[in-house]
């Protein structure tokens, strides 16, 4: 069976999404990530949150994956012409790409890449027994997150897989082969000044060789139930961390460091002649011959956390990717039609909204025997007008006066008279709205500008069943030349709510 | 319950936000949970009782700390779990389960734009007597239910008058454990707002709440 993508689809567990806060320019919250960074021991000296993105956009290229779904997996808009005419989300393209880079991730976690010496040793032109014999000499610099030598069940469980055995007699290995880690290998280069190979000594600074070795790279020599001993091991050196199996911080250590390594690489075909460089040396290298800038340093990653000079979308954000997985998920199983929730969110989005209350205030304001029949029955003078229906289904309409003034809330969730108003904007289903509303409405009302003597009446009306409030707010002095279309531009969406009066046009002059 | 979502009267919550020139959706997937929300509703294995209930259910943490479109969706995937529409397996897969069926969708695009304009109403068209009249004076009972309830807390064992007869109406109470209508009255009560909130509000004030028979009693 497929492999579900962790990225997309958390443990069904905890089946609350994290808060979506408002979101910035910035891709992510500076503040957390980046600190968050600082206490982790990736082994580097310099990192931000960015590096991260660089990360997997380099990775997913070297995976295959095609460059507009890379680009749109870090939610960059395509350039030019293309980003204008080309709407497609790419949605079905990124979960795959995530996929694949989801599988590298967890091959990276739990079984890493080795290189055989004797493939190592054809990549510089020399025998393995030469070759293996510089190695020895330099014993120390090959450290066991470097290179060590395969066990006899190593070397049984990935025999099927690297095919050493040859014909002949004497063509089998008598030793069990060294192999070499990312590390190790990066650490090889080999000049010849007497023809024979010569270890100039691997550095944790070294880069991914991955360039150079090209398609000798040999993946899952090692089998995945061979590996985690070392494994652990190794990862235990790494980020002198003490970690043990199934920590996540052995995990959050694995990603970054890995991904890294393999990341900062070499232009193609260059061999890394010195070694002595840091890791963050490279890093800031390869970064300027990219035209990339390099964040001094994290503390000053606030400002220059984003260096580039290119536009986003809005960022995949959590939920927004479990929401499209969902819809997926119904529409696979034939429980939602898309042309349905289309023509829902085009309703309330486009066509319904506060235009139609402010028609119904306007023609109660312009016709008296209207605003009787709107005050007696709401349901049926509304839908003289055409309106009416979801959460609308029983209205009231509360009229305000000189002495009256009504306001309506929805104290248990967040009721509302869509038919008339459309969805209720973000205040009216805050807890600061909701909360106050009924204690202390002149309190809120001051806080929406208004400040009501003490001789008018406060009337709240909290929708705690199924009726819905529409304030029929009052007429503004000096309209009395007024269309009633050109009344219904003048009534506001809060004056409906009960939140500010009307105003007319004079009024807003003379202010 | 007594839960979070039940807020008139509490402090401390902050200011109001008021954002200018708000969208209807801030993010596309806010469109889509409500159009979701809609068109599985649409299956009636719940009712509106039901599913907002199931908002006042996610933890009180939560809720504070998600926006609204967060809540509905953390509750919506919970719903369409325990009516049986999807399990754990298929959220984690992203797929349906092998041995499950493809069903019809019930709401099409011509249904949508019919519930749209029709709604759901649930009042009911049947013959129950009103247990008070306008004008009669009554006591909001003090319950403290552990299922869902639309009588908050702030107006349990105050006075108030019967403003109007809404008419009759589903109980939510009995509807969210799928218990039945049980159709009753639903009246506007009139409270003082100095009966609610003490000498700390203004003498002038009233709070009009909907309560239904079974959450009043005469006072």
């Amino acid at each position: 069976m497929r492999r579900a993508c962790p990225c997309c689809f958390p443990s069904s567990a905890t089946p609350y999404p994290p808060t979506l806060r408002r979101q910035r320019a910035l891709h992510v919250g500076i503040d957390t990530l980046n600190a968050a960074l600082a206490g982790v021991d990736h082994g580097l000296d310099k990192f931000t949150i960015h590096d991260l993105r660089r990360t997997m956009r380099t990775h997913l290229s070297s995976l295959g994956i095609r460059s507009e779904v890379a680009e749109r997996c870090l939610s960059h808009t395509l350039p030019g012409i293309q980003g204008v005419y080309n709407t497609h989300d790419y949605f079905a393209e990124r979960k795959a790409a995530l996929e694949t880079w989801t599988a590298l991730l967890l091959e990276i976690e739990r079984g890493q890449r080795v290189l055989q010496d004797s493939e190592l040793a054809a990549l510089y032109g020399v025998s393995t027994k030469r070759f293996n014999e510089q190695v020895r000499r330099n014993r120390k610099r090959f450290p066991a997150d470097f290179m060590f030598q395969l066990t006899a069940e190593e070397i049984s469980s990935s025999r099927s897989q690297i095919a050493t055995l040859k014909a002949g007699r004497g063509q089998h290995r008598k030793y069990p082969p060294y192999v070499f880690t990312e590390h190790g290998r990066l650490g090889t280069t080999v000049s010849r000044p007497r023809g024979h190979p010569s270890l100039i000594g691997p550095s944790r600074s070294a880069a991914n060789g991955r360039s150079a070795i090209g398609h000798f790279f040999v993946p899952n020599v090692i089998c995945l139930d061979a590996a985690p001993r070392r494994q652990v091991c190794r990862r235990t050196r790494n980020t002198g961390d003490t970690l043990t199996r199934n920590s996540r911080t052995v995990k959050v250590g694995a990603i970054i460091f890995a991904p890294i390594s393999v990341r900062v690489l070499p232009a193609h075909g260059t061999r890394i002649e010195r070694m002595d460089t840091t890791r963050r040396d490279l890093l800031t290298a390869a970064l300027t011959a990219a035209g990339a800038s390099m964040t001094a340093n994290v503390g000053q990653a606030k400002e220059a956390d984003h260096p580039h000079d290119h536009d986003h979308q809005a960022v995949p954000s959590d939920p927004a990717l479990r929401v499209k997985a969902l819809e997926s998920l119904l529409v696979a199983k034939g429980l939602v039609d898309r042309a349905a929730l289309d023509e829902l969110i085009d309703t309330y989005a486009h066509k319904v909204g506060p235009r139609n209350g402010a028609r119904v205030v306007a023609r109660a304001w312009t016709d008296a025997d209207y605003k009787r029949r709107l005050l007696a029955n709401a349901d049926a003078a509304i839908s003289e007008l055409g309106y009416g229906g979801m959460q609308g289904e029983h209205m009231v309409v509360v009229e305000n006066t000189a002495t009256v003034h009504n306001l309506v809330v929805c104290t248990l969730c967040s009721c509302y008279p869509w038919p008339v108003l459309g969805l209720p904007p973000v205040w009216y289903k805050s807890a600061p709205y909701r909360s106050r509303s009924v204690i202390d409405p002149r309190g809120v009302l001051r806080e929406f500008g208004l400040d009501l003597p003490t001789d008018v009446e406060v009337r709240v009306w909290d929708s705690t069943a199924e009726l819905r409030y529409l304030v029929l707010p009052e007429r503004p002095a000096h309209t009395e030349t007024l269309t009633e279309a050109e009344l219904a531009a003048l009534v506001t969406r809060d004056a409906m709510v009960g939140v500010a009066k009307v105003i007319s046009q004079r009024d807003v002059t003379s202010a | 319950m007594n839960g979070v979502h039940d807020m008139g009267g509490m402090h401390g919550m902050g200011p109001i936000e008021v954002e200018q020139g708000e969208p209807v959706f801030h993010h596309a997937w806010e469109g889509r949970v409500f159009g979701l929300r809609r068109a599985m509703a649409a299956w009636r294995r719940w009712n509106i009782d039901v599913s907002r209930h199931e908002v006042e259910l996610v933890p009180p943490v939560d809720y504070l700390r998600m926006s609204y479109y967060e809540r509905q969706f953390a509750a919506f995937l919970v719903l369409l779990q325990k009516r049986g529409f999807i399990n754990s397996a298929e959220i984690e897969a992203g797929v349906p389960a092998p041995e499950s069926s493809v069903a019809v969708p019930v709401l099409t695009r011509e249904k949508a734009a019919q519930l749209v304009v029709k709604g759901v109403p649930t009042s009911r068209d049947v013959p129950v007597p009103a247990n008070f009249r306008t004008g009669q004076r009554v006591r909001a009972i003090n319950a403290n239910p552990l299922g869902h309830t639309r009588e908050p807390r702030y107006v349990r064992g105050k006075v108030g008058t019967i403003d109007r007869d809404h008419g009759v109406f589903v109980f939510p109470d009995t509807n969210a454990q799928f218990l039945g209508e049980k159709p009753q009255h639903v009246y506007s009560v009139r409270f003082a707002a100095r009966e609610l909130w003490g000498d700390h509000a203004a003498p002038q004030d009233f709070v009009y709440v909907d309560l239904w028979d079974d959450y009043l009693e005469s006072a």
